[in-house]
Parts: structure tokens; C-alpha cells; sequence
């Protein structure tokens, strides 16, 4: 009977597999739901700020900014900024495989690069693959939050004001719904002007008084609405990372169950066969009695 | 005294919208007020102490960085994030403004010494907003 019982102690194993798998999958579907309550909380603060700059840009205010470029401009030269957001743990499918191909591909194209990285998990396949990043950016990935971004934000323009960088890539895996996500580049700076081109309703800026200048103003507005860029991209990607997350939990919730129907049919063969054996012995042995 | 229509908005949220009948808010170089059928203008708000008089009465928030809109006589204010005094922590701003000056003492990098600064302001704020209070 050492069979039936090796099997049973197997189903009662996945059985307690698949309870962590479960709780799993349910605790990803709760973050990812408030996150995303929580960037829809914020669009209308950054809309309203894009718009903003928008206006600007639309009555060319401001000729030249640093923040600002048109698309013929861009050049490849000098130090790239890549900013880089993976998750804290893994179990969540390809997810940080995904990140971590498209930063590869990207670290290629600009060889002078500075890397940061978020998650631990990108610290740890970048520190053991000897590719060297910016280890005073310590940002953890657990729940995307405004004042996290802030910092990011802070710490990324400081660095770009300075003149160090001369532009900053966001490698991040872009939430389009529950069945698409793929991990892209995006350039945070310097900023195309059409990115504001546009959007604003309103015609009549001109009459706007506006203190101290407008070259102030956008320059004030552009740090502010990067941090809500780098924010919405944080959230993008931890939604991504739940619903991935729950994506693979889902799966192997549904292995262990075809693995427990499976097993426990051959359990209970093997306790039939027990049984029936018994039942043979038994009676052979009545029936042998009964010669006597 | 005529009322405007103020819409205030943070980062995450909509603080206010309603009827007002005067703003001050800190520039650079100072505070500036706002007052029924103000010119159109977009001005740079400073951290510091915003003041929203409703008429019945005065709301203060200590505000961080942010824009104020004047546009057909309606006005929007834009903060990052703005707090009322009952949701400031008064020992937390005391030691925040105190490490924040310590900090400032001392040596350090470009980016360190503004993220102090930043935080001092913020701190003292706070602290101007709570004082109001008492």
C-alpha cells in the first residue's frame, strides 16, 4: 500500500500549491485594480498641465527650450539617460524577460549610456550579467505611488539639467488591456514639441498676462509633468505586472487541477485494486476453509 | 465682496470648486491676491501657504509648487499636492524643517542641496498653515 499513499501525499502537496497559486492570483487582481483607480485619480492634473504647455508651444512663446525639441533635432550624441522598470519578484510570466530584452536592445543603440534601474529584479539579472547601472538610484517597485515618482523624476532631471544627460529613455511594458501588453521605449526627454502640438482648445493664449514670462512657466510645467509621466508609466507596468502575474497564477491553478484529477483517479484505481484484492484473498481463503 | 468661481486641483485629487471671493498665493517674489473679474494671466505658484477666502470663510492650505490660471474670470489653481492644517502631522513638519536645515549645513551635491531646499520650504509651510490653527 506504499503506492497509495506516495500518491496521496503528492495531491495533498498540490493541493496546498494550488491554495498559494489562488491567493496569489486573487491579491495581484486586487493591486491591480487600485492602481489603476489611482492614475485615473491623476489624469485630470496632467491633462490640464499638458494642455497648459500646449498653449505655449502652439503661439511659439518660448523659440527654444532645453526640454524641447523638433523631430529633425534629435541626435544620438552624448550621454543617454535609460530608465528602466522592472518588478520586485518574478512568477509573473515573461514579464521581466520581456523588459530586460527590449533594455539589451536599447543599452546597444546608445552605447554612452547611464542605466537606472526599478524592481529588484532587473538589479539583480544586471548586476549578475556585469552590466553596470547607477546604484545611488534605489527606488523599490512595490506600490507605484506620486511622491515615488517625484523622486524618480527629481533625480532624473536633475541630472539632465546639469547638462550630464543629454536625453532619458523609459523602458516599460505598456498596459493596453487585460490580453495585450508589450514592453516599449518611450524618450521622456528631451520632449517633441508636436507631444504638446494641438491639444489645447483654447486660441486665445495672446491675451494671457503670464508671470514671470512664459519661458517660466513651461519650464515650471515640464519637470511637474514629467513626474506625472514617469507616475502613469510606473502604474502602466505594475498593472502589467499583476495582471501577468495573475495570467500565470491562473495557469497553474488550472495545471494543478487537470494534475488532481489525474492523480486522484489513479488513487482511487490503486485503493480499488487494494480492495479487490483483499476481497479475492479473502473469499479464497473461506473457499479453502470450507474443503477442508 | 463679488464671488469667482475657483476650481483648485492636485495631483490626486480635486481639493476644491466652488465659490470664492479672494486668493493669495505665494510667488516668487512674494504674495499675490486675486480678486473678482481679474485679468487673464498664468502665473508660477511657490511652495508655501495658499489662502482661499470663500466669503464665510478662510481656507489654508500649504501648497507645493504649481500654476495659477485666471481666464474669463474663473480661476484655476494647479498645485502638486496641497494639505489642510488638520491633515498636517505639527512634530512631523518641526522635525522635518529641523533635519532639512541640518542638512543644509552641510556639504553636499547640487541635486542634495536642492531636494533639501525644497523640503525646508515645504516644511515651513506646513508649519505657517498649522500656526493658523492654534
Amino acid at each position: 500500500m506504499a503506492d497509495t499513499k506516495a500518491i496521496a501525499n503528492r495531491i495533498k502537496s498540490i493541493r496546498d500549491t494550488r491554495k498559494i497559486t489562488n491567493a496569489m492570483y486573487l491579491i495581484s487582481s486586487t493591486k491591480l485594480k487600485k492602481a489603476r483607480k489611482s492614475l485615473d485619480d491623476t489624469t485630470p492634473f496632467f491633462h490640464r498641465l499638458r494642455e497648459e504647455i500646449g498653449v505655449i508651444v502652439d503661439h511659439e512663446m518660448v523659440t527654444e527650450s532645453r526640454y524641447l525639441m523638433t523631430p529633425g533635432e534629435l541626435s544620438r550624441e552624448g550621454r543617454w539617460g535609460i530608465l528602466v522598470i522592472t518588478a520586485d519578484k518574478g512568477l509573473a510570466g515573461a514579464y521581466n524577460q520581456n523588459v530586460i530584452k527590449r533594455t539589451l536592445s536599447l543599452l546597444e543603440e546608445y552605447p554612452d549610456h547611464e542605466l537606472y534601474v526599478v524592481g529588484e529584479y532587473g538589479k539583480h539579472f544586471f548586476s549578475s550579467h556585469h552590466q553596470e547601472f547607477d546604484t545611488d538610484f534605489r527606488f523599490a517597485d512595490i506600490e507605484p505611488s506620486l511622491y515615488e515618482a517625484r523622486m524618480i523624476a527629481g533625480y532624473i532631471m536633475d541630472r539632465y539639467d546639469r547638462g550630464i544627460l543629454s536625453g532619458v529613455h523609459i523602458v516599460y511594458t505598456d498596459f493596453k488591456n487585460a490580453l495585450a501588453s508589450q514592453a516599449v521605449d518611450m524618450r521622456l526627454l528631451p520632449f517633441e514639441k508636436s507631444h504638446f502640438e494641438g491639444i489645447a482648445e483654447r486660441t486665445d493664449a495672446l491675451e494671457f498676462e503670464y508671470l514671470p514670462s512664459p519661458q517660466a512657466v513651461m519650464e515650471r510645467c515640464i519637470p511637474v509633468y514629467s513626474i506625472g509621466i514617469i507616475y502613469s508609466v510606473l502604474v502602466s507596468s505594475f498593472c502589467c505586472e499583476q495582471n501577468d502575474r495573475m495570467m500565470a497564477m491562473d495557469s497553474a491553478d488550472q495545471n494543478a487541477d487537470s494534475l488532481l484529477e489525474e492523480l486522484t483517479v489513479q488513487y482511487n484505481h490503486l485503493r480499488q485494486n487494494g480492495i479487490t484484492q483483499e476481497i479475492t484473498e479473502i473469499s479464497a481463503s473461506v473457499k479453502a476453509s470450507h474443503r477442508k | 465682496m463679488k464671488e469667482f468661481r475657483l476650481q483648485f486641483l492636485c495631483a490626486d485629487e480635486k481639493e476644491y470648486d466652488g465659490p470664492c471671493v479672494s486668493v493669495n498665493f505665494p510667488l516668487e517674489d512674494g504674495y499675490m491676491g486675486i480678486l473678482a473679474d481679474h485679468a487673464n494671466m498664468i502665473a508660477i505658484m511657490e511652495t508655501g501657504v495658499l489662502f482661499i477666502n470663500t466669503g464665510e470663510k478662510t481656507i489654508e492650505y500649504a501648497v507645493t509648487e504649481g500654476l495659477v490660471e485666471v481666464k474669463d474670470k474663473e480661476v484655476l489653481i494647479m498645485a502638486f499636492s496641497a494639505e489642510k492644517p488638520d491633515e498636517i502631522d505639527e512634530n512631523r513638519a518641526k522635525e522635518a524643517a529641523m533635519r532639512a536645515r541640518m542638512r543644509l549645513k552641510r556639504k553636499m551635491s547640487n541635486l542634495e542641496f536642492r531636494q533639501n531646499q525644497a523640503a525646508l520650504s515645504r516644511a515651513m509651510a506646513r508649519l505657517k498653515v498649522i500656526k493658523g490653527r492654534h
